[in-house]
């Protein structure tokens, strides 16, 4: 399914949102005794990541998504603030494609 | 390549649907895709991002909808949480349940719960569609039913479905076929073809204790005699050529249900004599045993013949004759009784605009008056079949004097059978054989009195058996479905 510009633009500045949702998130977990709250948020944000990113045309995304998903659930601080460069270098890119057409 | 919207070449629009639809997730994204998608489409969307919210409207009715898609992973109430509350309100209503994790057992956990089909994250949506597309067939199906049952619960008479009628007449036949019910009086049924005999019989068996066995109807003018017996009695392997097995007769297959005999008045008077025999002692012995089995059906005759002139002109025996005739039931001509031909004609009407899925709202004055004033001389069976006919044809919401079918003019052109006419019986250019000619001749006498076959049989001098045959002829019987 090819969808229009916009679509995709929109759907990857409310990521970039996200990301620095994540970011925060890590900052905030090792002073934080509450904390598992904290990583069921990354789950959540992870989850949702894995059934939207190929819906929009980025299966790699989804693979992303899984990922982040697996490391909230292992409590996977160091994972996490890893993958999480990775989203962002992944989404910037996108985004520098989508706006050179 | 992008496109102002979405792919318009794999997913034309052409058939714009105008159902309406409920998305809820709690991803936004989707949900704004999904709705894009669904209403270019023509679909009503209503998004949630709480299934809370959208189960209160449904359940308020506030919304009505015709379709959920609904993710299963959800903050405050889950999918199948949704789905678990809806169905103790609404057990047709279609969900399709989005998930992004891919176990087997949760899907199964849901189809259990009444989930109508499960997709995967991440979506493909063209397969969503789809499958939103099959659930609302589905639906249109299942309401189609609905009502179908309604219609059969509103018009009740005595708590039995489409029996409709209340002109005094009907009322006291299925008076009695209710006080009778109850009893193991014999009762026969008097009524000319068409007038609702069976319906009698059947409402005699629903009402009664027998209403869990089979209820069994057999034509006895509709079968040679010799066939007749054993599909009465049934047969021993190997008591006739041909008997290659054990053949259950209707007696038996009738067990403590109801066998419905109609047109007894056309029995052969041998198989008079036999039936009197079950009646008085209650046991039958299958063709060719000697063993005598005890029956519990419930016998019920019926016939549209005077039996009292057939037993003055010794075609049918005196004996019997008494046996059955404890308690008739006459059931009047539709003629005499009109009252009942307004609401037989708007219950087909209903059910055959339903079935045919034709949106007819009713008659014109002009059709009322003359289904009031045609004769009917096929009786219910004919205006059953004039009804259908004119749901078929009708080409607006009220069905007109010209969708019912032509019986006066076609009766007044039996008296003018000599002048040839466009649709009269035979042309005087056409050179037919004799045998054809029979034939023609047998249909059309038959189509002119609205196929009734009594009237016809007096007409044409034959008896009711010898035009079944004819009917029954390949090339005469394409005429029943004219
Ligand atoms: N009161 C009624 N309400 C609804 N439908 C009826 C009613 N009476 C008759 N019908 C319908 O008319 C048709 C003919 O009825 P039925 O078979 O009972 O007639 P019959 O007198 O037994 O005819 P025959 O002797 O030719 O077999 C059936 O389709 C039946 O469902």
């Amino acid at each position: 399914m090819i969808l229009a510009k916009d679509t995709k633009l929109k759907y990857l500045n409310r990521r970039i949102d996200e990301i620095e949702q994540l970011k925060n998130y890590c900052l905030l977990i090792p002073e934080n005794i509450n904390n598992l709250e904290l990583f069921a948020s990354i789950e959540m944000i992870g989850h949702k990541l894995k059934g939207n990113g190929s819906t929009f045309g980025y299966p790699e995304l989804t693979q992303l998504g899984l990922a982040i998903e697996g490391a909230a659930k292992k409590l996977d601080l160091e994972k996490l603030r890893e993958l999480n460069l990775k989203f962002e270098e992944r989404v910037r890119n996108y985004l520098r494609l989508l706006n050179d057409i | 390549m992008y496109l102002s919207n979405f792919d318009e070449v794999k997913f034309p629009m052409k058939n714009k649907n105008h159902s309406s639809l409920v998305i809820i997730d709690d991803d936004v994204d989707l949900l704004d895709l999904l709705s894009a998608f669904f209403r270019q489409r023509g679909y009503k969307v209503s998004t949630f991002e709480d299934a809370r919210l959208a189960l209160d409207e449904i359940e308020s009715k506030k919304l009505i909808v015709d379709a959920v898609i609904s993710d299963l992973k959800l903050p405050v109430m889950s999918g199948l949480d949704f789905i678990k509350r809806i169905r103790t309100f609404n057990s047709v209503l279609p969900i399709i349940l989005m998930t992004a994790e891919g176990s087997l057992e949760i899907a199964v956990e849901a189809i259990e719960a009444g989930a109508y089909d499960f997709v995967l994250k991440p979506l493909h949506v063209p397969q969503l569609l789809i499958s939103v597309q099959r659930a609302l067939h589905l639906n249109s199906i299942q309401a189609e039913n609905a009502n179908l049952k309604n219609l059969f619960n509103e018009q009740d008479f005595l708590g039995l479905k489409g029996i409709i009628g209340k002109s005094a007449g009907f009322k006291k036949a299925m008076e009695l076929a209710r006080r009778v019910s109850s009893s193991q009086a014999s009762i026969i049924i008097f009524g000319e073809s068409g007038s609702g005999k069976e319906v009698v019989a059947k409402a005699v068996h629903e009402l009664g204790e027998r209403k869990s066995g089979p209820f069994v109807a057999i034509n006895c003018s509709a079968i040679p005699e010799n066939l007749l017996e054993s599909e009465l009695f049934g047969y021993a392997k190997g008591a006739f050529t041909g008997a290659v097995g054990n053949k259950l007769g209707l007696f038996e297959e009738a067990n403590k249900g109801t066998l419905f005999l109609d047109e007894i008045g056309d029995l052969a008077l041998p198989l008079q004599a036999k039936l009197l025999r079950v009646l008085q002692e209650r046991k039958i012995k299958r063709i060719g045993e000697n063993q005598y089995r005890e029956i519990t059906a419930r016998v019920i005759c019926a016939t549209h013949k005077d039996l009292k002139k057939e037993v003055e002109k010794g075609n049918f025996r005196e004996d019997l004759y008494f046996r059955l005739n404890v308690i008739p039931i006459y059931m009047p001509p539709l003629r005499e009784r009109k009252e009942d031909i307004i609401p037989l004609s708007e219950y087909f009407l209903k059910k055959f605009s339903l079935l045919n899925n034709a949106n007819i709202k009713g008659f014109t004055k002009n059709a009322i008056k003359r289904l009031e004033s045609l004769a009917w001389k096929g009786n219910v069976r004919e205006l059953e079949n004039a009804i259908e006919r004119a749901v078929v044809l009708s080409n607006s919401e009220f069905v007109d004097v010209d969708d019912l079918p032509d019986l006066e003019v076609e009766s007044l052109e039996t008296k003018n059978l000599g002048e040839p006419k466009s649709n009269a019986l035979f042309s005087i250019n056409t050179i037919m054989s004799l045998e054809d000619m029979n034939k023609k001749y047998i249909e059309f006498i038959f189509k002119k009195n609205g196929f009734a076959k009594e009237q016809t049989a007096k007409e044409l001098g034959i008896d009711r058996k010898t035009l079944y045959r004819k009917l029954k002829e390949p090339e005469t019987s394409e005429v029943l479905l004219q």
